[in-house]
């Protein structure tokens, strides 16, 4: 199954499926830094894993672009907001418009997630 | 010339053969053998019925609670029984009706608004529905003996570990609900692939009912949210059982492994009843405000994104738990995140109901508007308690059990109400009374409020939870009675409720005849009640409200002019589609009544009963039952008429039988394999949690002989390989190549399980140890409970390919049991190397 397929319902949920890996590396890199005291930081300055999450964050947020870009343009192709003329258009286009409000949301949710890296301590 | 009343019907069935065919075909068996039945219309039926039965048995028990608590210092229940009754309110209302009820509305359902004639395994479901009622009677039966579980309905270790609980309450819960959760593995398998591959030609992912996105979510959030409760109770009962101690801090374990697990389950599980709940509501607003649903994509997206959040939730259980609030931070980042979806779909429904010319205030509306109340209440405490600070003052006060009640009220009862209230004519071919109806509405929802809405005081209070009774004058008082004066509305309300559903409106209720709401989707197509097989022909779609834009449809798939519309041959069957664009590809041909799935189901509840007393013989000799009865169950799998082509109508004609990737059979031979390395995840979760909260254990380096652990790789992989070479073999019409494949590859799976317990043995590890060296005997023994069961299956293949039932053209067995048996190698290969390179390693 070819993912970034006009059809495929794993393209659809591409959005979230970063989000889900965003997430788990957040938690996972907390909860293992604090058990083994790795240096993290004190509040008010950048420790490394702060930072490694922060480019985590980054990269996320940049795959997510992608998938709103390749999520526009499968629209635009099936024609945007114009009536469907055919049931195939319309397939396309709740297809294309359901990735990409699904990416919308995980744009939010992986900003949410790294909102607490900016003001707390990584181990309290 | 559709059926308007029961007696075009009658009249049609005299003219018309096809129709006489399809009416023999799916009559159920008479008398005592109905018990054979397996239609999802009779199983959707009892399947209703008992959730309905286990809800009014956790009502009783919340009546008895708020009876306790209604004034100070009551000594009408014990504490012990106090403990036992709200351990099993909330056991019961979770696990034996919401969850299974809305497995049982989707089961009797989706196929009637699919347009398909069953669901893909229809044993399946029955062999579920059995297994529930049997699960939760036996849960059930505890309480009777005064032995029922009373840690709570979440089961916390330490309390419920062998030191502070050494009766057989927690396993009667571990057994029971572990038991049970087979029959929610079984409806999600079985309404995944139903919503994916069943659906009517014409019904892209884009026309869909809203219901069947819902439901689509809702099973893939079991498949992946169950497995860490069902290993949770695994480690847990061997504990019990066996003395491994995962959760035993003297001895590496963690209590707070438990509360991980149970929470990663528990939270999409309150999703998991949420999400069909707000189904219906995007069902049945629609056909009362008579408009289509606002914002379908977003109400797709909402549901979608919704189950995704659900599981980034699980810590905000466990605030004060002690983990480092960076990582609260994030959960309660997600836990506000997830009111983004949840207020989009409030938002779609007020749109809906805005756009349309008016809103007929029908009983089953009444409910939906209910729930949408009740539900936003619960959701504007629910984003007060996913802060962090505001959880630390409420955490196991009052306020908390009025949040959790305002949201399962809103988000699954009252729908549930609505549900009943909307499809019950399918079954009955009456409508409920309107009048009653208000009756039981305006009682229960008044009622409700009455009794929860003070809750919140009572919390703010600081009234904690689970408390059986508490001193006069701390300010509780009043607010209690009158919560309980409210929850004896809602059981009034109940009461109402019941008695029109299953005595009133049978006997008395208006005829409800054709499409009695002026709905728009196929489910009403014909005449009430439905009939056993859907639809007289499996309609063409084009659109999401196909009864609405296409006011003659119902007429063309009651003369049959669509497709299927006879059976000559007497044999039930459906057709299969493509998942997304829907277009015809393949009959299936589905099972007839048989005895082996409720067989099956008695020995699951024998082996699972006896186990709770440890009757380990007896525990064998029901599971030789079970595989007896999963054997002739499958026998007649795989079937392949000549020539492989049935006339499906049309002037069409499809294939029966097709092997490969893209079969019902292989897909649920996948899905049930996602199920299980889910739960094998969540070990190897468990693994770490332990090895990142123990400061002076570290997980032991099992210092043995290398070549035992490159051994048993070595033979898993080799397994493997001569498995696909059988394969292959029987592709090239080989049929000694086949039988000597698999026969090659089992010893050396056996030889390869074995060199992985040599491995531990060799070392010295005893899983009564330490927590480390359970979970490694863990990892040993889930695969070699992988090997058994693969060996069954070779076994099993190795029969039907005597009886000439593998052949080139017939191979999907073979491709099936191919696919567990790789896994098993994946299984082996991983515990390796968590076994011996992790420690390692780290």
């Amino acid at each position: 199954m070819n993912v970034i397929d006009r059809d495929s319902l794993v393209g659809m949920v591409a959005g979230p499926l970063v989000w889900g890996a965003h997430f788990l590396t957040c938690y996972i890199a907390i909860a293992v830094a604090c058990a083994f005291e790795f240096e993290t930081g004190g509040p008010g300055e950048w420790g490394t894993v702060k930072t490694i999450l922060l480019a985590v964050t980054g990269i996320a947020l940049a795959l997510i672009a992608v998938l709103i870009l390749l999520a526009w343009h499968r629209w635009m192709q099936a024609g945007g907001f114009e009536k469907p003329r055919d049931s195939t258009q319309a397939r396309h286009q709740f297809m294309a418009v359901g990735g990409l409000l699904l990416c919308f949301l995980s744009v939010v949710a992986v900003i949410y997630a790294a909102v607490p890296l900016f003001f707390l301590p990584a181990c309290q | 010339m559709t059926f308007r009343s029961a007696r075009d019907l009658e009249e049609a069935d005299r003219r018309d053969p096809g129709l006489r065919q399809l009416r023999s075909t799916w009559a159920p068996p008479k008398g005592f053998a109905r018990l054979k039945e397996i239609n999802n219309t009779f199983i959707g039926m009892l399947y209703v019925l008992t959730g309905i039965f286990f809800f009014v048995v956790a009502g009783i028990l919340a009546a008895l609670i708020r009876a306790q608590l209604a004034v100070p210092e009551n000594d009408l229940i014990s504490a012990d029984w106090y403990n036992q009754i709200f351990t099993m309110h909330g056991t019961t209302m979770m696990f034996l009706f919401a969850v299974p009820m809305m497995e049982a509305i989707a089961i009797f359902v989706i196929p009637q608004l699919l347009g398909a004639r069953d669901l893909p395994f229809p044993r399946v479901s029955a062999y579920g529905y059995w297994a529930y009622l049997l699960g939760g009677l036996m849960v059930l039966t505890s309480l009777l003996f005064k032995v029922a579980p009373d840690g709570g309905w979440f089961m916390y270790v330490p309390l419920t570990g062998p030191e502070y609980s050494p009766g057989y309450g927690p396993d009667f819960w571990l057994l029971g609900i572990g038991f049970i959760e087979v029959a929610a593995i079984a409806a999600s398998i079985e309404l995944i692939i139903g919503i994916l591959k069943f659906r009517p030609p014409g019904m892209s992912m884009d026309r869909m009912p809203i219901f069947a996105w819902y439901m689509l979510v809702f099973g893939f959030m079991i498949l992946l949210g169950f497995p860490p409760l069902v290993l949770g109770d695994i480690l847990l009962e061997v504990e019990r059982a066996f003395d491994w101690p995962f959760y035993d801090a003297d001895r590496g374990g963690d209590p707070l492994l438990w509360q991980h697990l149970f929470w990663l389950f528990g939270h999409p599980e309150v999703y998991i009843i949420f999400l069909p709940g707000a189904g219906v509501l995007s069902t049945v607003i629609p056909v009362f405000a008579r408009a289509p649903l606002a914002g379908y994509v977003w109400v797709v997206l909402a549901a979608v994104g919704t189950g995704f959040l659900s599981f980034g939730l699980w810590v905000h259980h466990m605030y004060t738990t002690g983990i480092p609030v960076m990582s609260l931070s994030f959960f309660s980042a997600a836990s506000l995140a997830v009111a983004i979806p949840s207020g989009i779909q409030v938002f779609a429904w007020i749109a809906t109901i805005w756009s349309g010319p008016g809103v007929l205030f029908r009983a089953p509306m009444l409910y939906a508007l209910g729930a949408i109340f009740i539900f936003v209440a619960g959701g504007l405490t629910g984003v007060m308690v996913a802060l962090v600070p505001v959880d630390f003052q409420v955490h196991d006060t009052y306020f908390v059990v009025a949040h959790f009640h305002y949201v399962l009220f809103g988000g699954a009862v009252m729908p549930v109400f609505a549900a009943l209230h909307y499809w019950t004519p399918l079954v009955t071919g009456r409508l409920m009374s309107e009048t009653l109806g208000r009756w039981s509405f305006g009682l229960i929802f008044l009622g409700f409020n009455v009794a929860f809405f003070p809750m919140h005081l009572t919390g703010l209070r600081g009234m904690p939870r689970r408390v059986y009774t508490y001193p006069a004058d701390l300010g509780w008082d009043w607010l209690n009675m009158i919560s309980s004066i409210g929850a004896y509305m809602v059981a009034a309300g109940v009461a109402v409720f019941l008695w029109d559903w299953l005595y009133w409106h049978r006997k008395h209720g208006q005829v409800a005849g054709y499409n009695p709401w002026n709905a728009g989707t196929l489910e009403w197509h014909s005449v009430t009640p439905s009939t056993n097989f859907s639809m007289r022909s499996v309609p063409i779609v084009s659109s999401t409200y196909p009864l609405w834009d296409e006011p003659e449809l119902g007429d063309r798939v009651d003369r049959g002019e669509f497709y299927l519309p006879d059976s000559p041959d007497e044999r039930r069957k459906t057709l299969r589609t493509g998942s997304v664009m829907g277009e015809p590809r393949q009959v299936i041909f589905l099972p007839h009544p048989a005895w082996s799935p409720i067989i099956a189901a008695i020995g699951t509840a024998t082996f699972f009963g006896l186990a709770i007393f440890k009757l380990w013989w007896l525990c064998a000799a029901a599971a030789l039952v079970i595989i007896i009865a999963g054997i002739i169950w499958m026998w007649d799998a795989e079937p392949l008429p000549a020539p492989n082509r049935y006339d499906v109508g049309r002037g069409e004609t499809l294939p029966v039988h097709i092997n490969g990737a893209d079969t019902h059979g292989f897909w649920a031979m996948a899905l049930l394999l996602i199920f299980d390395a889910a739960a094998f995840v969540s070990l190897i979760f468990s693994a770490l949690f332990l090895w990142t909260v123990n400061r002076d254990l570290s997980p032991p380096v099992p210092e043995a002989e290398p070549g035992w652990a490159l051994a048993a790789a070595g033979l898993a992989v080799l397994a493997s390989v001569f498995f696909r070479l059988g394969a292959f073999a029987n592709r090239r019409g080989s049929m000694i190549g086949l039988v000597l494949g698999p026969l090659a590859g089992l010893p050396a799976m056996f030889a390869s399980g074995g060199a992985l317990m040599g491995s531990l043995f060799d070392a010295g590890i005893s899983p009564t140890e330490n927590a480390f060296s359970a979970v490694y005997w863990t990892f040993a023994g889930w695969t070699g409970f992988h090997i058994g069961v693969g060996t069954i299956f070779i076994f099993y293949t190795l029969a039907r390919a005597l009886a000439g039932k593998v052949t080139p053209e017939r191979r999907q067995s073979v491709m099936n049991v191919e696919l567990f048996w790789h896994f098993t190698t994946g299984l082996a290969l991983v515990s390796l190397i968590m076994i011996h390179l992790w420690p390692r390693v780290i």
